[in-house]
């Protein structure tokens, strides 16, 4: 089946006239005719009214708080118009892997993210897909020539479609969301744990919030990748931050120790809370052969000291 | 001495390092050459140039405090240099006692912990 396209000139046109062009010869084989090509013929005779309806809707709902412009909002009319058409043209609007199928979907997808780049919700992407069903059974209601059995027919076909894609345009947003979530995680956890060279050859690593076991695993990493480009002799980690420790993390924790120490490094650990010290003796932790400072102070002192370094206040 | 190479690097320090074809589940075919190097040197430390080496497993780990109690046996310290870190990471979680060996940054901060 061929495909049908609406030109704006065409729709122009057809806003001014809107009349009805379906032939006496047509309306004698309407009881044959497929829900698809009822949609599609009413469509045509009420394209203008339709669009209208879409427009208007669409600008009071965007245009007011600046998320789509009058013009964006038109093309977006005629975009849908022209995407739908073509999907009942081509009778695959329950086949999801056709390219039209695909296409309204994309569409659909494009008006979501525009929207929410501007700062638009969900629920109003879902007002805006609600009024274009909407639209389309309002222009139904005043085609004479469809009977009870067909309104009904392209009634159940329009919900269906639309319950389609509203389905396949959340599972995106979701998906897209939940994307951002991880992204957003992963720059929180890259931000968390700054590891500073303080001296030449001394790193510090802060550690604030509570640590879990993959957050152990990328300090650490992160921290053996440092101790290798810096080449550095003294790893400073500050716990003073940490709140709550469990076996697993602890366990985490004197890997780290191992790790840095196998490296050729020397770890220090400060700033070791009364609750924290209380967990790592109740979970029969070894900090055997780990050095430990009250402060990250006492810790940066100890550092030196292994490397020979003083620091002394100047005379005046 | 296929598999390892050492180098004498100063009167008694020697550099070990370990070539594609060594055998790490085989410590007994490199012992008596090493023996023997260590003992014609008057070797008192050896080091082991990690660099190549991006992942230590148990074997590697049981060749490793291998040539650690042969150095002992003949009086001479043993330490691993230039470990990588993604071998540090692994060895660290397969590990439950810290390594009889000891580690360096390099062979320059190996010849200080010797000296």
């Amino acid at each position: 089946m061929g495909k049908t396209t609406i030109s704006k000139e065409k729709l122009s046109k057809e806003k001014n006239t809107n009349k009805n062009v379906l032939t006496q010869n047509e309306e004698v084989v309407a009881d044959t005719r497929s829900t698809e090509t009822l949609l599609i013929e009413n469509l045509k005779v009420n394209i203008g009214k339709i669009s209208g309806i879409i427009e208007a809707q669409g600008c009071a709902a965007f245009c007011d708080t600046n998320l789509l412009s009058s013009e964006e909002v038109e093309d977006y009319s005629l975009e849908f118009l022209e995407l739908f058409v073509q999907i009942l043209g081509s009778g695959n609007e329950k086949n999801k892997d056709s390219d039209e199928y695909q296409a309204l979907i994309h569409f659909f997808n494009n008006c979501s993210e525009q929207l929410q780049i501007r700062g638009g919700t969900l629920e109003q992407f879902v007002a805006y897909m609600h009024f274009l069903q909407t639209s389309l059974i309002q222009g139904l209601e005043d085609d004479d020539s469809l009977s009870k059995v067909q309104f009904r027919e392209v009634l159940l076909m329009i919900a269906a479609l639309f319950n389609d894609i509203s389905l396949q345009v959340f599972k995106l947003y979701l998906s897209e969301k939940e994307f951002t979530i991880r992204a957003q995680q992963e720059e929180l956890l890259q931000t968390s744990t700054p590891i500073t060279e303080i001296w030449d050859g001394v790193l510090t690593l802060p550690i604030i919030g509570s640590l879990d076991s993959s957050r152990t695993m990328i300090v650490m990493e992160k921290l053996l990748e440092r101790i290798e480009s810096e080449r550095s002799r003294m790893v400073v980690i500050d716990v003073t931050g940490v709140v709550t420790i469990d076996s697993q993390v602890a366990h985490h924790l004197i890997q780290m120790m191992r790790a840095i120490k196998l490296m050729g490094a020397v770890p220090i650990i400060t700033g070791i809370r009364p609750e924290i010290a209380r967990a790592l003796t109740s979970l029969n932790i070894d900090l055997d052969g780990v050095i430990t400072r009250a402060t990250l102070s006492d810790g940066l002192k100890e550092a030196f000291a292994h490397l020979n370094i003083s620091v002394t206040k100047q005379a005046q | 001495m296929s598999g390892i190479h050492l180098t004498v690097l100063s009167r008694k320090c020697v550099l070990l390092e370990p070539g594609i074809s060594l055998d790490p589940a085989k410590p007994e075919d490199y012992a008596l050459d090493i023996i023997t190097f260590i003992q014609k040197n008057h070797t008192q430390g050896l080091i082991y140039d990690l660099k190549n080496i991006p992942l230590i497993d148990h074997t590697y780990y049981q060749w490793l405090s291998y040539l650690f109690t042969l150095c002992k046996l003949n009086n001479a310290q043993f330490i691993v240099v230039h470990m990588q870190p993604s071998a540090a990471y692994g060895l660290a979680r397969i590990i439950s006692e810290p390594p009889p060996f000891k580690s360096a940054l390099s062979i320059e901060s190996a010849r200080e912990l010797f000296f």
